[in-house]
């Protein structure tokens, strides 16, 4: 039998120095900011019952998502994402905090994604979840701390493109089409394919006005005056208020000073159908993928015993690094500070100052002289500019 | 500077889709005259063209490595990524079908029919919605021999004419699907290069118009 002991998982990467320096770097950096917004971190297990996800098996497909079984027979699994387990634990355990509550966090998820897309089944997320508002200016505070911590990550023009599934959400809703066509008309809609949209649309049993709205919907996207297209087409309150949150969300990024790295796009329907409102994510001129992904989904902590309206983020930090990377943002580990090389003689001194200098916060390495060899190749090649004898013959 | 990368598929849409893009202002001269070269820049119009293999479209684009493509409906079906499929060209056009044998003989091993396919993606899905279970062999080519070697019951692929079935005793049991091809646009792209992919996208639509 083949051994694989010399191999990892595909999808799972190691993280060698050099990267494994950036990838915490950013994780600082960015719960930092968030702490400093207000938001408070929280974690929750690797590892869920998978009744956290099936339950709402809408919200993500059962083949993405790892599962195992636990020594009683229950079904566990990894989780897909940080958004669910986190509204899990507001509803169940955090019912009673004074709201709005902010929280972040920062872990790993795992996800079976498709092999050919080449993307990782193993991946760090930073984010938040603001939970307990309706307010469109929460929903502004999350794309104005979205762009803030891009840039804090040293990200330079990253893009924000705003969508609102709420708009969407109401036409099908009001238009009464069964739940699998509904699915093809947003994938339709998702992937801006207007003739095969409209071939679809030709032949439903949807009203004329609903259906020029589906139409409009991939066209709609750029500029915020792209709201006023699809403004004049809208009588239903319940669509109107979808626009009107967007338009709610754009002024107070105008306020903020934001409003030029925004654009707006009414054809985005993620595929996570737990997003109610407003959705948006991330992007740079040089990654193909989004960064960062985001959006309100109010009635996803319900499902856990407890009505509360939420909104929240989550940043990929690989591909966050690999954005950086292509703008070259990342730098290599930075060595330590001092080497200390002592002998059986000066060992007391050498750790005595080793321990000085490590209390004023230099890294330190301190070697004792016989495992080091030649001291000054070993700093050279480590990039080491300090090397400090502690020996006899010094 | 910062181009915009275009993937064209080698081989039987290249042609068509050069002549596409020249009536829209864009120069593939040298891509046409040359034939080992796989990468053309263009500095007036700041145009990259990449030449790759059809199947491969799709994945250029999903990953960025292409702002924009051109490949056939059948390809991006097939690879399944989240993409822009934002304007159906016209050229290109054939039919993804279910075919078979005349004769169906026998009858009583109701084991699951065989499939043989260069598309097992399309294919899975097709019989998937029909609640049928198969199973599905993978092909690189030839696929028409599938049923006439005894590899698989049926294929599900793509015909044109319908003449080279027909030499191979075959016929259409079903129809999957209309095939053409596609300009398809990586997601980021359109967000943080809008306006000059919006531009070539208008420009593309606006002569597949006036072609109807």
């Amino acid at each position: 039998m083949e051994s694989w002991k010399l191999h990892i998982p595909e999808g799972t990467q190691d993280y060698l120095i050099d990267e494994c320096y950036n990838k915490e770097e950013l994780e600082h950096k960015l719960t930092d900011l968030f702490h400093r917004w207000g938001y408070r971190s929280v974690e929750t297990p690797i590892y869920e019952y998978y009744d956290v996800f099936s339950d709402s098996s809408k919200y993500r497909h059962q083949e993405e998502i790892l599962k195992f079984v636990d020594r009683n027979g229950r079904i566990a699994a990894l989780r897909p994402d940080m958004t669910v387990p986190v509204a899990r634990m507001v509803a169940t355990k955090m019912a009673s905090e004074p709201i709005p509550l902010r929280l972040c966090y920062c872990g790993d998820v795992f996800r079976y994604d498709d092999l050919q897309a080449g993307r990782q089944r193993q991946f760090t997320q930073v984010g938040v979840e603001l939970v307990g508002s309706t307010s469109v200016l929460a929903d502004a505070e999350l794309i104005a701390l979205t762009i803030t911590a891009l840039k804090c990550a040293g990200l330079d023009n990253p893009h924000i493109v705003i969508g609102q599934v709420g708009v969407f959400k109401s036409i099908i809703e009001e238009s009464g089409v069964d739940q699998p066509y509904a699915q093809r008309i947003s994938q339709l809609i998702d992937q801006k394919n207007i003739p095969a949209l409209a071939a679809l649309l030709d032949g439903a049993d949807i009203d004329d006005n609903y259906k020029e709205i589906l139409l409009g919907l991939p066209q709609w996207f750029g500029d915020v005056d792209i709201l006023d297209k699809a403004e004049v087409m809208v009588k239903e309150p319940t669509i109107m208020a979808g626009l009107d949150n967007i338009y709610g969300i754009y002024d107070a990024l105008v306020r903020w000073g934001l409003d030029d790295l925004v654009s707006v796009d009414l054809s985005i329907i993620p595929d996570l159908d737990y997003y109610t409102g407003m959705v948006f994510n991330a992007f740079v001129a040089e990654l193909g993928y989004s960064i960062c992904g985001g959006g309100r989904y109010d009635n996803l902590l319900a499902n856990f015993g407890t009505a509360l309206p939420a909104t929240g983020f989550a940043i990929g930090i690989k591909r966050l690094m690999l954005a950086l990377e292509r703008q070259g943002k990342l730098r290599p580990a930075p060595p330590c500070a001092y080497l200390i090389v002592y002998d059986e003689s000066g060992m007391k001194k050498a750790f005595e100052r080793a321990a000085q200098l490590r209390q004023q916060g230099f890294d330190v390495i301190a070697e004792a002289v016989e495992d080091v060899g030649d001291a000054a190749a070993y700093a050279s090649e480590r990039g080491i500019k300090n090397v400090l004898h502690f020996c006899r013959e010094d | 500077m910062s181009y915009i990368t275009i993937a064209l598929a080698k081989g039987r849409l290249a042609d068509l889709s050069m002549d596409l893009l020249e009536h829209c202002g864009i120069d593939c001269s040298e891509a046409r005259s040359s034939s080992r070269k796989l990468i053309f820049d263009d500095d007036n119009s700041g145009i990259r063209l990449i030449l790759v293999k059809p199947v491969d479209v799709p994945t250029y684009v999903d990953h960025g490595a292409a702002d924009i493509g051109i490949a056939g409906s059948d390809t991006i079906m097939e690879y399944g990524g989240s993409l822009y499929e934002m304007l159906d060209l016209g050229f290109g056009r054939c039919r993804m079908v279910v075919a078979g044998p005349d004769d169906k003989n026998g009858g009583i091993i109701k084991a699951n029919m065989r499939v043989a396919t260069k598309y097992p993606n399309i294919a899975a899905d097709y019989f998937r919605r029909r609640g049928q279970t198969v199973d599905i062999i993978k092909l690189n080519g030839s696929v028409e021999l599938g049923p006439l070697v005894g590899l698989s019951d049926v294929i599900v692929d793509l015909v044109e004419t319908g003449s080279t079935l027909k030499e191979n005793g075959l016929h259409v049991i079903d129809e999957v699907c209309q095939v053409s091809a596609r300009l398809i646009v990586n997601r980021a792209s359109l967000k943080t290069k809008h306006r000059t992919i919006m531009n070539i996208v208008e420009a593309v639509k606006a002569f597949v118009q006036k072609g109807e």
